[in-house]
């Protein structure tokens, strides 16, 4: 794919000969044009055509943790086909056609940030989860103290994402109640840290589950 | 009055079909891409070790971009690019596809200061105790150097790291270790940093650890 770069004629929009004209990701493209598909009725068994709309459905639940987490990655990907990447290799388990997601290797944030160090997940009675975690000694607290907190809660069953910057790195705990929406059933937590600035994201960290009843 | 160097569209920059576009010595440039063939093992080899070590270099970026500051590379290439380099040929085992990291004979730094001489890793409870011996006769060193220190986690994935710690005559530095759930290896490496910052030593493999949650 080529990209028109200056032209004083404006954007091509549309098919010339064997090329076609596009407005990709806000940049003016070329492409050669597509060609019909070698593909029989058979490629629907494909793993990748079972683990890919598997993948793609639980990502669009927690988007607002997705588009978060990626957003300062660099690379012409968005922030959905990022994570895709990732955890359609990693976060999909099972042998074909029975695959399933193994919450605790999904990556909802990826970035050179302090990571979260001895996370910690409690549920008191009043459905009120608290995430815990630790600063490191060789960590600069002075840079990353002020970090905030993300936590990205989701309901298996449900099918129901909850995310919220909650407080800043240093207060080394944060409280919060599920909705109430969430009936009984498994809600994996995540937790990542973002810079002060919005610059900088860290690695996300698989808190656990809690079992609603 | 305007000039067009590149014609009323401007330049291409990319591929399309067989052809691709680029801008070389300000000049627009189209070739012709020649067909690919299936990779051979050696080429598949080859993509499986960058796979396998890129995920770890970016981790200990932080402490490579101090560790090879020094060390002379060509005009063009960062500290990540020499460690990635060294680490591919040094750290990665095995041949193709079964290949691996042996993360104690990673590299983390390197430079012309005496290395530190016969080191030690202790583990108490949360703390890791590191001793060595101070050396002041070895090549290069000064009671002024620094201690740096790399703790990864292969399972994890995630390091620690110390890059000025205690001076080279102190012999030793205590670091605390981040509580995990389960059990979980840890390879310390160990190197020194001159005063000024404008040297290294050669980092050092002291010892692989197991942290145990319950001890």
């Amino acid at each position: 794919m080529a990209r028109i770069k200056s032209g004083i004629l404006g954007p091509v929009s549309g098919a010339i000969g064997p090329v076609v004209g596009a407005i990709d990701g806000g940049e003016n493209t070329l492409r050669t044009k597509p060609k019909e598909s070698a593909g029989t009725a058979d490629n629907k068994s494909l793993p990748q055509n079972i683990k890919i709309p598997m993948m793609r459905k639980f990502l669009k639940k927690i988007n607002a943790g997705i588009e978060l987490g990626y957003h300062n990655v660099k690379t012409n990907l968005t922030a959905q086909n990022q994570a895709m990447s990732i955890n359609v290799t990693q976060a999909i388990v099972g042998k074909h056609p029975n695959f399933s997601i193994d919450y605790s290797k999904v990556l909802i944030s990826k970035g050179s940030r302090e990571p979260g160090w001895g996370g910690t997940l409690q549920i008191t009675d009043k459905r009120r989860i608290t995430a815990g975690w630790e600063i490191p000694q060789t960590a600069k607290l002075k840079v990353i103290g002020d970090d905030w907190a993300n936590i990205l809660c989701y309901h298996e069953s449900a099918g129901k994402a909850w995310f919220k910057s909650i407080t800043t790195r240093k207060m080394l705990s944060a409280a919060c109640k599920l909705p109430s929406s969430y009936t009984a059933g498994t809600v994996h937590v995540w937790l990542f840290f973002v810079s002060p600035d919005g610059k900088k994201t860290s690695r996300c960290d698989y808190l656990g589950n809690v079992v609603l009843v | 009055m305007a000039k067009l160097p590149n014609g009323i569209n401007g330049p291409f920059i990319g591929r399309i079909g067989n052809l691709v576009f680029y801008i070389l010595n300000g000049e627009n440039i189209c070739r012709e891409i020649g067909e690919c063939g299936p990779h051979n093992n050696n080429q598949k080899g080859n993509s499986a070790k960058m796979s396998l070590i890129s995920p770890f270099i970016a981790t200990v970026q932080s402490f490579i971009e101090i560790g090879f500051r020094a060390t002379k590379k060509t005009k063009a290439q960062s500290s990540y690019a020499y460690a990635l380099s060294v680490n591919m040929k040094a750290a990665v085992t095995g041949t193709y596809p079964k290949q691996k990291i042996a993360f104690a004979k990673a590299k983390f730094s390197e430079g012309e200061i005496a290395v530190p001489k016969t080191p030690t890793a202790v583990q108490n409870e949360n703390i890791l105790e590191l001793r060595w011996k101070a050396d002041l006769e070895g090549l290069n060193a000064d009671q002024h150097d620094q201690i740096m220190a790399m703790v990864y986690f292969p399972g994890e994935v995630r390091c620690i790291s110390l890059t000025s710690g205690a001076k080279r005559t102190e012999e030793f530095q205590s670091l605390q270790i981040p509580a995990f759930t389960k059990k979980t290896e840890m390879f310390i490496h160990m190197a020194f940093i001159n005063e000024d910052r404008t040297d290294v030593s050669n980092s050092v493999f002291v010892k692989k650890l197991i942290w145990n949650p319950t001890t």
